[in-house]
């Protein structure tokens, strides 16, 4: 019995001294150290924003030596579910890096702070821009830098077909007899069938009038999406894009896997930012284009909002973060820190201080690029929640129609169905 | 009678609390030692696995807290076609990838088991690539493997054989997973091989005398012998095939035509690509039953064709 209790003694002492640490650790970590303010500041990143990241926030802890920020990043897979995560315990981060296509979730729940009413300060971006983050009029999120989707091509197949890229707003069928006159001259193919880019999507109703989404729906017409999916299948047939087996066989969202980098196609779609990717890949210059009926009347050219600054709404130093924000945003020495790792900046002055300080010729040339598209475009509408199941909904649908399971108009019905279904559910 | 049933009672008492008393100290030393991994076990097995029973009743986006939904989950789950197209898949995968398996690593195990000079060598070379089968280097390395201009079929070529685009042919991309599978022979075939050399070799010599082939003792003699680790191969093989992930994530992308979309990756996307969380945890215990069942089926049969004695 004693050397029991003497076991029990020492358990029990062994489990107090444990919590003793624990607890001694959430006390280091409390909110308030003397006069100082800690906040919490979280983004995905890779390995070089990590370090320019981490620079720029020393800088601002230089300059705001009561504020303290606790840095957390992640890869974009794991920075959703950890986030996610976090905003469910109520403990989110109090400045994050947001996308896009996750700023609804997290408006709808409540979750972000209007920047507007916190001293955000917004001025020297061009009012298109900070409409990107906009919902009802409040400011949830703030662009940190704008990109678009273009084409890039490969110059040199072009010279061998002896084709060179519309300079003046072309037609989408003149993109189809393009691919095809590529692919009859050099036997390489004209690009990647991408019928299964929402994005791409997206943009071809926009140049039809229609959009993607419409509220919490499919905004799309049966007409103009069986015009998509009947556009893409005459162009496989006509030898303008791979066969069905060799599209499946990409992976579109991996540069170092692109049939471009191989060069099997000679143009390629893509967002503006992994363009020096595929350059580097490629090994020789490439050329930047804008997309098919760029010029149209309506605008359809979206300008798109790389990523933005939110604000959690249950953040206990909305003055602190505020100031981080502000910092990152329009401070011209973060800006030349970052240059263009997020994008585009959307401050236009630091913009100008990025594009006179460019050492490389591309960050030039990417400046040069987005100057033509803020020309020509007008803000996108942030997707809906539920939209990531609709890119998987496109990819399957588009795989039946190019293995010709299902025709265009039966693919255009479904989409609509299942892609509605998903969308109440979100 | 009371007088005497009391002492009786009183030695039996304490008779029962000496037995008792032995084994619990010395179970608490062992406890204590297992603590670490005992809470490991219970806070982030059982709780998670507990957590996920509840969380399969309810609407769970992560952000959100749960909300009650009853069986609602269960019920669009077997509506829902994309899980019946994965059922498919991954019982086709489990079919034919848990059987070949078996007989390779079966066959390697025996020509492995002679005692030539360097058989170490060859053992752990052989093991090998299952030290890295399921990493994604490995499947990476497949994916370029059976790439439409890549060894396989630039080995088929010699022979005039114009390869299919493996990857991309809605036939042929859950052959890569089975084939990928194959390869990873090692574990399995180093249980054979240490079941091998259990069987006493009088049976072999008996055999010999009394005139059976090489043919009649493999069947009458190593296969018999073999049975119970043939079973447990079986049911452990049977168990993580169902549970196929990182392969399917890496080659296929559950693609093309949804021809590979395995279970576990059809979870995975409603998961953390969707967020229902309340929808992926339904899924689960449906594979868990599944799971069970098939396990189950495999421990009756094993009456049939286990042989526990020599």
């Amino acid at each position: 019995m004693k050397r029991l209790k003497k076991l029990f003694t020492s358990v029990a002492a062994i489990c107090l001294s444990v919590l003793l640490v624990l607890t001694g650790c959430g006390d280091r970590s409390a909110d308030r150290d003397g006069d100082q303010v800690t906040i919490r500041f979280s983004w995905w990143t890779n390995p070089t924003r990590t370090k320019m990241t981490q620079e720029a926030v020393k800088l601002f802890e230089e300059k705001h030596p009561d504020i303290k920020v606790v840095m957390e990043y992640s890869s974009w897979d794991s920075y959703w579910q950890k986030l996610a995560t976090q905003t469910a315990g109520g403990g989110a981060p109090d400045v994050m890096q947001m996308d896009g296509s996750q700023l609804m979730t997290y408006i709808s729940k409540g979750q972000l702070m209007d920047l507007s009413t916190v001293g955000v300060d917004s001025s020297d971006l061009s009012e298109e821009t900070v409409q990107l983050g906009m919902v009802d009029g409040k400011l949830y999120g703030l662009a940190t830098s704008i990109n678009s989707q273009m084409f890039i091509y490969n110059p040199e197949i072009f010279e061998k077909a002896g084709v060179t890229f519309p300079e003046e707003n072309y037609s989408w069928e003149e993109l189809a007899e393009l691919c095809v006159k590529i692919r009859e001259k050099t036997g390489v193919y004209g690009m990647a069938n991408e019928m299964e880019q929402t994005g791409l999507l997206s943009y071809f109703a926009r140049t039809k009038g229609e959009e993607l989404y419409s509220g919490n729906k499919i905004g799309l017409s049966k007409e103009t999406l069986t015009e998509w999916f009947q556009y893409w299948l005459d162009l496989q047939e006509k030898g303008g894009v791979p066969t069905a087996e060799e599209n499946a066989a990409y992976n579109h969202n991996d540069p170092s896997a692109s049939p471009f980098i191989k060069e099997k196609t000679a143009i390629n779609w893509l967002f503006l930012g992994t363009d020096p990717n595929y350059e580097e890949s490629l090994g020789k210059p490439i050329g930047r284009a804008l997309l098919p009926e760029w010029g149209n009347e309506n605008k359809p050219y979206p300008l798109h909002g790389a990523m933005f600054w939110s604000m959690s709404s249950k953040t206990k130093h909305p003055e602190a973060a505020a100031k981080l924000i502000n910092f990152l945003e329009n401070d011209p020495e973060v800006a030349k820190i970052f240059k263009t790792d997020r994008g585009i900046p959307a401050n236009q002055k630091n913009m100008e201080i990025v594009s006179e300080t460019a050492e490389d010729e591309t960050i030039q040339k990417q400046i040069d690029f987005m100057e033509k598209v803020k020309k020509v475009a007008s803000p996108e509408k942030l997707a809906p929640q539920g939209s990531s199941e609709i890119a998987d909904i496109l990819k399957n649908l588009s795989q039946q129609v190019t293995f010709k399971e299902i025709t265009p108009s039966e693919a255009a019905e479904a989409f609509i169905q299942q892609g509605n279904e998903a969308l109440s559910q979100g | 009678m009371a007088s005497d049933i009391q002492p009786i009672m009183r030695r039996v008492k304490i008779h029962r609390r000496s037995r008792m008393e032995t084994p619990l100290r010395r179970n608490l030393t062992a406890y204590t030692f297992l603590l670490p991994w005992l809470t490991g076990m219970l806070c982030l097995t059982v709780g998670a696995m507990l957590f996920t029973f509840y969380l399969a009743f309810t609407d769970y986006d992560l952000i959100s807290s749960p909300e009650w939904v009853g069986f609602d989950n269960f019920q669009q789950i077997l509506r829902d076609p994309n899980f019946w197209i994965s059922i498919r898949a991954t019982f086709t995968y489990v079919i034919f990838s848990v059987p070949a398996r078996l007989i390779v690593s079966l066959l390697i195990a025996l020509l492995l088991y002679r005692e030539v000079r360097g058989i170490g060598w060859y053992r752990s070379l052989i093991y090998l690539p299952s030290l890295i089968g399921t990493s994604v280097g490995a499947a990476i390395g497949w994916r370029n493997l059976f790439a439409d201009d890549g060894p396989v079929n630039a080995f088929l070529g010699l022979f005039g054989v114009e390869g299919p685009n493996w990857v991309g042919n809605p036939s042929t991309a859950i052959v890569i997973l089975i084939l990928l599978s194959v390869w990873q022979f090692g574990s399995e075939m180093v249980i054979f091989l240490a079941g091998l050399k259990q069987i006493p070799g009088y049976l072999y010599e008996a055999a010999i005398i009394d005139g059976a082939s090489a043919i009649q003792r493999f069947f009458k003699i190593t296969l018999p012998m073999l049975s119970p680790i043939t079973f447990f191969n079986l049911l452990m093989g049977t168990i993580s095939s169902f549970m196929i992930f990182t392969q399917v994530y890496i080659i296929t992308g559950g693609g093309p035509m949804k021809s590979t979309l395995m279970y576990v990756y059809y979870l995975y996307q409603h998961a953390f690509n969707y967020y229902n969380m309340g929808y992926a945890a339904a899924l689960s215990i449906i594979l868990l039953i599944i799971i069970g069942l098939c396990s189950t089926v495999i421990f009756l049969s094993s009456r049939f064709w286990v042989h526990y004695d020599g």
